[in-house]
């Protein structure tokens, strides 16, 4: 066991050292490294991701599964292209099907699906370019309903980049005949008919061509030659490209951004230079830290959370924060706060505990090589960045890390800094309260129960996303998934959302249930770990008892799933009267009569609201 | 001294065709690799222009069926810049 625990360790090495240069070499020893593991070697999550194509994609695969052991999943691809395509979505004795895959990137190109829209447009004149742009736009719906038909899998679409040297050249964007408005007509179309199915989305290949640079990214030479129509560095940056949305399906997005000060936020040492020698504002290097600041005002404006870890005095620090003219960033942007002379190790394990947390959801900037470095050693699963070099790159380097990405976007990601803010303050009070029982009372809770509805569908599938602590399956959702599970009547959902004094929680929580003749099943069940240890689970699970027996059920059913991080979550039925009753494979049941009530918690109101299912 | 033509070149081939560093000769071919085919070739063209900041024509890449040959091919470029 020690030996395995070693080898693993000098894998997951050897793969970071291969991949800090992602070269088409690496990445190819990386996959090979990864494809003769045996299956579960690594403790990683494995991910099937099929490659559908128009074209030779097969160079692809492995830049795909190397981008995927860096980030810790153990990718199997397989690639099915040329002139096949077609009949691997269609075919059910199809290698495509028999893969099994859990995520398909359809990659079709427009010159292979009409070829004159790309290299004969003006040729082909308005009324044929219309006629040729609405078959391909229902070629790719239909391909993409046909791959609905037999599977799941997440399915990501390519979207259509309009040419670089259209046929009107400098005339063509801005003309209504140009080449530029038909093809992005074409992706409006492909857009519009793909938003109705589920888990299908459109990867934006403009923009990832954008960011590689046109003339990095096509080989005309290898496209003749063996229609491959990438170069290495195209690929690479298409596997980055798919790794940020195979993070998201798997809940594995960076929720905390914990910055250093000195050299970080601003240049110099405020300690030394004092607040009005610091680089702020002003100058080169003032103005390019102004820069990065705005970076992450906007991702605190996204959901992620910002918190400073700095060797400083914290008044010299607050100082800045609070009254430097030119700081983007103040104090309410700010979820928890470390300043201090301790081991920013240590600081980084409090401020996991004080945001509730765990640290593979940290991500920490510093500028300082050995911090980093004692960091990267302490506590590997933080992804640490050091910014070094010219300042004005710290922005782009943070904005380039791809790995805060989120599948939904609401009011509740904008104000989630000011919901972990106030959280700090009620631990401030739990700190300075004698008993638990006071505290709990003093905060005077509100519990608000609601059946899941068309505009908490998101905040309920985000929920099933990132929690990873208090989570009793650890089921993950899309929002369509989500609504497919609720389609069928047998089954509820509920989310929960909690207020107290210090402010309003939002949606905490999400329970699912399904009922199978007397008995309901505790499908899912939820809370994020800020709500956590406030007897909110009591109430909770009484609400649910209640809900069983008056659906008519007499035995409710608890289930946990044990995973790496939901040790939390173990006891929670066998501590509310639930008895063990055997295994399902890696799930535990736990059963309780309906009909025998279960205690809310005294400390709790409680409201159930019923709305209709939108 | 910077490392060889040669040297840079079997590094490649064994990264990208996955055979012990030191089984990496002037003669190993594609007939001597069984996972030398032809997707893997392409793969290895990937490889070495990127490594070597080149760029072949595509009667070079055909005619790369030696390692060998690609050693030969390099240096000749290095001489000649």
């Amino acid at each position: 066991m020690q030996q395995a625990q070693t080898d693993t360790r000098q894998v997951m090495a050897e793969i970071a050292r291969l991949m800090a240069a992602p070269t088409a070499a690496a990445c190819a020893q990386v996959a090979r490294m990864v494809e003769g593991m045996v299956p579960g070697a690594l403790p990683w999550p494995e991910v099937r991701v099929a490659l559908l194509a128009s074209f030779t994609i097969d160079p692809v695969a492995p830049f795909v599964a190397a981008f995927g052991a860096a980030s810790g999943v153990t990718i199997r691809t397989y690639a099915a292209a040329g002139d096949q395509w077609p009949q691997e979505a269609i075919d059910p004795s199809s290698g495509l099907r028999a893969f099994q895959p859990d995520v398909i990137v359809v990659a079709l190109q427009l010159e292979d699906l009409a070829e004159p829209l790309v290299h004969g447009f003006l040729q082909l004149g308005p009324s044929g370019v219309q006629e040729q742009s609405n078959q391909t736009i229902a070629r790719v719906r239909d391909l993409v309903e046909s791959l609905r038909g037999w599977t799941p899998a997440k399915i990501l679409l390519h979207g259509f980049p309009p040419p670089v040297e259209p046929s009107l050249g400098i005339l063509d964007a801005q003309h209504e005949r140009g080449q530029t408005r038909a093809v992005r007509a074409i992706e409006q179309g492909v857009r519009e008919r793909i938003a109705a199915m589920r888990d299908v989305y459109l990867v934006d290949i403009e923009r990832v061509i954008a960011g590689v640079g046109y003339s990095r990214w096509q080989d005309a030479r290898l496209w003749t030659h063996a229609r491959i129509p990438y170069t290495a560095a195209a690929m690479a940056a298409l596997a980055h490209e798919y790794m940020r949305y195979l993070r998201a399906f798997a809940g594995r997005t960076r929720k905390v951004l914990v910055v250093d000060l000195d050299d970080t936020l601003w240049g110099g040492v405020v300690g030394e230079d004092g607040p009005a020698g610091i680089q702020l504002g002003t100058g080169y290097k003032g103005r390019a830290f102004v820069l990065l600041q705005r970076v992450l005002r906007e991702l605190t404006r996204r959901g992620v959370l910002l918190a400073v870890n700095s060797k400083n005095n914290a008044d010299d620090a607050l100082e800045v924060i609070d009254r430097h003219p030119s700081m983007v960033l103040r104090r309410d942007d700010f979820a928890a706060m470390r300043i201090n002379w301790q081991d920013k190790a240590t600081n980084l394990v409090e401020l996991s505990e004080e945001l509730g947390l765990a640290l593979d959801s940290f991500v920490y900037v510093d500028d300082n090589a050995a911090e980093c470095e004692r960091i990267r050693q302490a506590l590997p699963e933080v992804l640490t960045v050091q910014l070094s070099g010219d300042p004005v790159t710290f922005a782009e380097t943070v904005k380039g890390l791809g790995v805060f990405d989120s599948l939904s976007f609401g009011d509740e990601d904008r104000e989630r800094t000011a919901m972990y803010r106030d959280e700090s303050q009620r631990r401030e009070l739990r700190q300075s309260m004698g008993s638990l029982e006071d505290f709990y009372a003093s905060l005077q809770t509100e519990l608000e129960i609601e059946p899941i509805g068309g505009e908490t569908i998101p905040r309920a599938a985000e929920l099933t996303q990132r929690t990873n602590q208090f989570n009793l399956t650890t089921r993950r959702f899309t929002q369509d998934e989500l609504r497919e599970f609720l389609a069928r009547p047998d089954r509820d959902g509920f989310v929960f959302r909690l207020r107290d004094r210090f402010g309003d929680h939002g949606i905490i929580g999400v329970a699912l249930t399904e009922q199978q003749g007397t008995t309901m099943t505790i499908d899912t069940l939820l809370l994020s770990c800020r709500v956590l240890k406030r007897t909110v689970e009591d109430s909770v699970l009484a609400f649910l008892c209640d809900r069983a027996r008056s659906r008519g059920a007499q035995i409710v059913e608890g289930r946990f799933r044990p995973t790496r991080k939901n040790a939390l979550a173990a006891t929670l039925y066998e501590t509310h009267g639930f008895k063990r009753d055997g295994e399902l494979s890696d799930v535990q049941r736990f059963v309780r009569a309906a009909a025998d009530p279960l205690a809310a918690s005294p400390w709790i109101t409680s409201r159930v609201v019923e709305k209709q299912r939108g | 001294m910077a490392e060889s033509v040669r040297n840079r070149v079997h590094n490649v081939v064994s990264s990208v065709l996955g055979i012990p560093r030191e089984r990496v000769l002037d003669d190993t071919s594609p007939d001597t690799v069984p996972t030398w085919d032809s997707m893997q070739h392409l793969q290895l063209v990937l490889a070495l222009e990127q490594e070597f900041g080149a760029q072949f024509l595509v009667e070079e890449i055909e005619a790369m069926q030696r390692v060998g040959v690609i050693v030969g091919l390099l240096e000749e470029r290095a001489q000649s810049r």
